[in-house]
């Protein structure tokens, strides 16, 4: 979906793909102009706060480090394909145990984060295959340090 | 105190028509807790359910003026006691829904009353009449207190308080409206309006059941926990919201006033025959008729004896009486229903003397 807002002669647009869209409460085309006719105040609020959210980026929340998402609640056993199909949580400690699926920021963020060090990792494997085919032996040795040092990538 | 006891009680809402020109004629501030060490009520067990109203209950009863409340078991209460409750919104679907090891704690003069185990551990709800969330906000905000010497809840700093749908965890608290809309009922207008408030995180629905039916015209305007951060920005944006709303129902009964083709003058006029004439009325035709005869009053076509303002209380609580009676009779498939229900809206009429304005005779 895309949007495109004008105030103040400065455009802002916005692309979102259909689950964003939906969950931003902008997926169906026709009752959107509708709500912009019809409560045009609230309407435009509700959207200049959407451009800013979306604008500065994602929230800062980030998840602990090693945080494992678990299929079900070592508490109560409630289980995450429960939450997916019904919305609804088992117990308080469930929270905790599917913080990862809870919080898509915070998944975004490690996924990147992920991303990013599996992208230095591939990069340094190559320069290493190259010092090797150049029989360049302490360049080689530094790189598998290097690599040695990184930390193991996520399935 | 007894079922009856509490039905013979008044209803606490009286539309205020000062204030939100007979639209709006109550709102009500929810709010949820639950115990940290117990699963949420739709995955506990019949016994963990037992335990936390155990847990719950006597701290309850422990507040002044709930000692003498209405306290029942959802197994004690009949389904048309239950129908009868959620008429009164002294109940919420989903309670009504419940069976073992969930209660309901209604006190007679007070506008508050508990559920235990209804979607969370605890659940309050005050209604006030017209739009009186910081009236509302403020008796939650001592009974969270007084609560939460004997409770502790389940909470965390990152999420706030943990509610079983992880979107409404925060403050806990949620507000709705009650709304009376037959200006854009009439004018077709209210699946665009559903929509279009879906955009703006909020969300309405039928007063009197779950399904699409805009029966009597009466509507429950709810905020959806959405990207507010704050119960003050939540309250912020809905009344703003619920005050737009309120102008488009206005200016939507205007217009179909001035109609040249007297579309609503008939429409008020065909409900009052009906409710003169008839000698059988479901409860739909009541409600309907009702709703517009409200609206008549409000636009000056019936004018009465009593004054405007008294009679559009009048006339509110005749239909949530009727319908209240509807659901307790219901039970016992009592074949004389309709028939009494004509007999009531004619004596309500007769004992309320009234006239059609000159204009719209």
């Amino acid at each position: 979906m895309f949007l495109t807002q004008i105030i103040n002669g400065q455009v802002s647009e916005l692309a979102l793909c259909e689950a964003c869209a939906r969950a931003k409460g902008l997926f169906d085309p026709q009752s959107l102009t509708f709500a912009e006719k019809f409560f045009p105040e609230e309407f435009k609020n509700r959207l200049d706060k959407l451009v800013r959210e979306l604008t500065a980026g994602e929230p800062s929340a980030k998840a602990p480090a090693g945080r494992n998402i678990l299929s079900r609640c070592p508490v109560c056993g409630f289980k995450i394909d429960d939450y997916r199909r019904t919305g609804h949580l088992g117990c308080p400690d469930c929270y905790s145990a599917f913080a990862r699926e809870l919080d898509p920021a915070a998944e975004a963020v490690e996924a990147a984060s992920d991303e990013s060090a599996a992208i230095t990792r591939a990069r340094l494997e190559r320069e290493l295959q190259q010092a090797i085919a150049r029989e360049d032996y302490e360049r080689a040795a530094i790189l598998r340090d290097q690599i040695n040092s990184q930390p193991p990538a996520h399935s | 105190m007894k079922f009856d006891t509490l039905l013979r009680a008044p209803h606490l809402w009286n539309p205020d028509r000062n204030t939100t020109d007979g639209v709006v004629f109550g709102s009500i501030v929810r709010m949820v807790r639950n115990l940290p060490d117990f699963p949420f009520p739709g995955w506990s067990t019949e016994d963990t359910r037992a335990a936390v109203a155990t847990r719950i209950l006597p701290v309850i009863k422990e507040i002044r003026g709930f000692k003498t409340a209405f306290y029942a078991e959802m197994p004690e209460l009949s389904y048309g006691q239950r129908r009868a409750l959620l008429t009164r919104k002294q109940m919420t679907p989903c309670m009504a829904a419940r069976q073992d090891g969930c209660h309901v704690v209604i006190p007679q003069k007070k506008n508050v009353f508990f559920m235990v185990n209804e979607e969370e551990h605890l659940v309050a709800h005050v209604f006030n009449n017209g739009l009186e969330f910081d009236s509302g906000l403020d008796t939650l905000s001592e009974l969270d207190e007084l609560l939460s010497e004997r409770l502790s809840f389940a909470y965390s700093e990152k999420n706030g308080y943990l509610t079983s749908i992880p979107s409404e965890a925060g403050d806990g608290l949620q507000l709705y409206c009650l709304l009376h809309l037959p200006g854009l009922t009439c004018a077709n207008m209210m699946n665009q309006v559903t929509k279009a408030l879906e955009k703006l995180h909020v969300s309405i629905s039928p007063y009197f059941s779950d399904a699409q039916d805009d029966t009597g015209h009466l509507f429950v305007l709810f905020s959806i926990p959405g990207p507010e951060g704050s119960i003050d920005e939540l309250q912020e944006n809905f009344l703003d919201v619920v005050h737009h709303l309120v102008r488009r129902e206005l200016q939507v009964r205007r217009k179909l006033h001035a109609e040249p083709g007297l579309h609503l003058q008939d429409a008020i006029g065909r409900a009052y025959g009906l409710l003169t004439n008839c000698h059988r009325l479901s409860i739909k035709e009541l409600r309907d008729a009702i709703s517009l005869l409200r609206l008549g009053t409000l636009q000056g076509i019936i004018c009465w004896a009593e004054g405007e303002r008294d009679m559009l209380v009048a006339l509110h609580h005749f239909a949530l009486d009727q319908a209240t009676l509807t659901a307790l009779a219901e039970e016992n498939g009592d074949p004389s229903l309709c028939i009494r229900r004509a007999t009531a809206a004619r004596d309500f009429l007769n004992n309320h003397p009234h006239h059609f304005s000159e204009t719209t005779a």
